[in-house]
């Protein structure tokens, strides 16, 4: 709520305010417009300069940890143990959250046959292709089963069939009474998925509301334009006849 | 263009290399990279093997032996050095740029990168050059192309390697293995050969050499005429192959083998959080050539003095002694382990991990290293005559000295994991404490007998340690 960051001097976030309930809530944005310092203030890992994050009622500066436990994040490029691997950077991930031993096997392998990459477990980290290294994110950021789910460009590198199962888990996991955070550059994906969706512009929500509610705003048929009109992208054409 | 080219590439391979050294931290590593030079980078090295010539020059005067044990020790070196930075590139990718570029004759430029390391090797040989050009120049001349020979001989038998074997993709924990096992086989044969040559079997050797004086590297004993005709020779042979040769590395350094993996089961592990911690940073540790050579450094300073002291009277002190130098390693292992950490420390940031439990996984792996250490010594002052009993402080001195470092480095009541400020001064200020309470901790030993002393010095670290970890729990 009304959160600012600075880096340097220079504001990434100018007071923003946005509430995610049980549903998935799309934030969508340009490059360098403040998504990724948003989401990565929610999941703990950056503080912010001013202003207060509750995730399910808990203020993530007083109790980092206890948001964690109920928290899962897959950020925009996974940065991994590259020197570990596939199955011991997961069985890090199970000690640490404290899980089940039976119940975590049951899970990992239940995860890696729909994302396959039971054929990685041996595999060291550094070696996994960067879709690969986005499954193994994924899993470690479902694995404890988390009330709340902080999603950073999480369809980047993935092939078809695992998007497709992907979506389909972050359904099931809305329908469970679980929220979601998720950012993505790919419109007609933010129009196919969230229940909502907010525009973040030079650290400001520019626009928040239901995808039809905002293409009837906008009085465009697709969600594309509504985002080009709200952070300025209307001059395409006169670039794109500069570049001819 | 080649030239910009390799220095690029040359830059690169040295970059990746820095950034997989736990012992630099990212802002270091980003100002040494600014400031690198190629020519900055060759020089340095050359000048640690000059300074190593020096003294191989002063230690062995017969300087036959000495011709005869460079010869073969360039030779190696230059194979071990060129495989190991192939590797090392590969494993960074610092070629796949290289694909989506028309570059002409790559073939050609890339085996360059890998000379120029090896290069710096012909340091060593120099200084005992130097001093024999006194006596005979044109034959020193000869000495010194047959040493450059044995580099691009070394090169081309290491680009043969790759090109039959291939260039793993993967940064896998065998072959740093294989690297570390190469490195103390190459230090091994730095350290005996001149010596073994020297002494015993100096006589031998100049048989084989009466024998078999047109094979390398007895050709290096020829006279210069002789020498020189010899290598001429070698010469008509190496440069076609070498070019055949380096061809087919480049092309397996190109096109690295895929490992194909068949399914595998999934094998949970038993423990808690922090074991879990700890277990990463020692698997970390394992699979990373410079942070495993710098694990062992502790345990290589101290066992030869403990091998040839503990089995004279008064030898005990020495343990002592030892076991309080070792033990001191352990802020600086774990100052290491913490800052290997780098940017994946995001990834903990993550988890529900405090600053707590982040500091206790660091303790007990930096303590278990130093234990490792500490514990191989006492072993070897034990076959040397020394109680066992010694083992005990072995065991509890360095954990108590590395939880005392960690309280001192963490500021472990916050909640976020982080990596504590661990600037010149701070370590400095760390390892003076860490001196006065390792002196106060073994000072049973100064006052009681053996073996008295070794449980009490047990008994004390262990309380300490004890109390510490409480204190760091509640």
């Amino acid at each position: 709520m009304n959160l600012s960051k600075s880096f340097g001097g220079r504001e990434v976030l100018r007071g923003i305010s946005v509430e995610v309930r049980n549903e998935i809530y799309g934030l969508l944005g340009p490059n360098g417009s403040g998504k990724t310092t948003l989401m990565k203030i929610v999941a703990g890992i950056l503080k912010p300069s001013s202003g207060k994050v509750l995730v399910d009622g808990i203020d993530v500066e007083m109790d980092p940890i206890g948001v964690k436990r109920i928290l899962g994040y897959v950020p925009e490029t996974p940065v991994l143990y590259e020197s570990l691997t596939v199955s011991e950077l997961l069985n890090l991930v199970a000690k640490v959250r404290g899980l089940e031993r039976k119940e975590f096997e049951k899970k990992v392998e239940s995860f890696a046959k729909a994302f396959e990459i039971e054929e990685f477990f041996d595999s060291l980290i550094a070696n996994l292709s960067f879709g690969n290294r986005q499954k193994v994110a994924i899993i470690s950021a479902l694995l404890h089963e988390p009330r709340v789910l902080i999603l950073d460009e999480v369809m980047n590198g993935l092939d078809v069939k695992s998007a497709r199962i992907l979506r389909e888990l972050l359904f099931r996991f809305r329908s469970g009474g679980g929220s979601i955070l998720f950012s993505t550059h790919i419109m007609p994906l933010a129009e196919m998925l969230c229940d909502r969706v907010g525009v973040i512009n030079e650290g400001r929500i520019v626009a928040e509301g239901k995808v039809d509610e905002l293409k009837e705003f906008a009085r465009v048929k697709d969600l594309e334009e509504v985002f080009l009109r709200l952070t300025g992208g209307e001059g395409i054409s006169e670039i794109l006849s500069a570049l001819r | 263009m080649t030239v910009s080219l390799l220095s690029a590439l040359y830059r690169e391979a040295h970059f990746q290399m820095m950034k997989r050294n736990p012992g630099i931290s990212e802002e270091t590593l980003l100002k040494r990279i600014r400031k690198f030079s190629v020519k900055k980078s060759f020089f340095t090295l050359f000048s640690v093997f000059l300074f190593l010539g020096i003294l191989v020059a002063v230690a062995y005067r017969d300087s036959n032996s000495l011709r005869l044990s460079l010869a073969i020790f360039l030779f190696l070196s230059s194979v071990f050095m060129t495989s190991m930075s192939i590797q090392q590139a590969a494993a960074a990718k610092i070629f796949e740029p290289l694909v989506t570029y028309p570059v002409p004759k790559i073939e050609r430029k890339i085996p360059i990168l890998f000379i120029i390391d090896s290069l710096t090797i012909l340091g060593l040989a120099i200084p005992s050059a130097t001093l024999a050009a006194f006596q005979d120049l044109s034959g020193t001349f000869a000495y010194i192309l047959w040493l450059i020979f044995a580099i691009l001989f070394g090169h081309t038998v290491g680009m043969g390697f790759l090109a039959i074997f291939g260039v793993k993709k993967s940064r896998s924990h065998k072959s740093s293995s294989n690297l570390l096992f190469g490195f103390f086989a190459i230090l091994l044969v730095l350290v005996m050969v001149p010596g073994f040559l020297a002494s015993a079997f100096a006589e031998i050797s100049f048989a084989l050499f009466e024998k078999f004086w047109f094979i390398y590297p007895f050709t290096v004993l020829c006279d210069a005429q002789k020498s020189l005709i010899l290598l001429l020779i070698y010469s008509a042979f190496l440069l076609p192959a070498g070019l055949y040769i380096s061809e087919r590395g480049v092309r397996a350094i190109m096109e690295p083998k895929l490992e194909m993996g068949s399914k595998v089961s999934f094998h949970p592990f038993f423990g808690g959080k922090t074991s879990a911690l700890v277990l990463k940073d020692l698997k970390l540790v394992s699979r990373n050539p410079s942070g495993l050579v710098g694990m062992i450094i502790p345990f290589l300073i101290t066992a030869p003095q403990v091998a040839i002291v503990s089995s004279l009277s008064g030898g005990d002190s020495v343990i002592v002694q030892s076991l309080a130098t070792v033990s001191l390693f352990s802020p600086i292992i774990l100052g290491l382990l913490t800052r290997g950490e780098g940017k994946e420390i995001d990834f903990l940031k993550t988890l529900p991990v405090s600053r707590r439990d982040f500091m206790l996984g660091k303790v007990f792996a930096s303590g278990l290293i130093v234990c490792f250490s500490s514990s191989a010594l006492i072993l070897i002052a034990i076959a040397f005559g020394a109680s066992p009993l010694a083992l005990l402080p072995a065991i509890s001195l360095p954990l108590a000295i590395s939880m005392f470092s960690a309280i001192f480095l963490f500021d472990y009541q916050t909640d976020e994991v982080g990596i504590p400020e661990m600037g010149l001064r701070r370590m400095a200020v760390l390892l003076t404490l860490c001196a006065i309470f390792t002196s106060l901790l073994i000072s049973p030993m100064s006052i009681l007998p053996v073996p008295a002393c070794y449980a009490t010095t047990f008994a004390f670290s262990a309380a300490a340690f004890a109390l510490m970890f409480r204190k760091v729990r509640n």
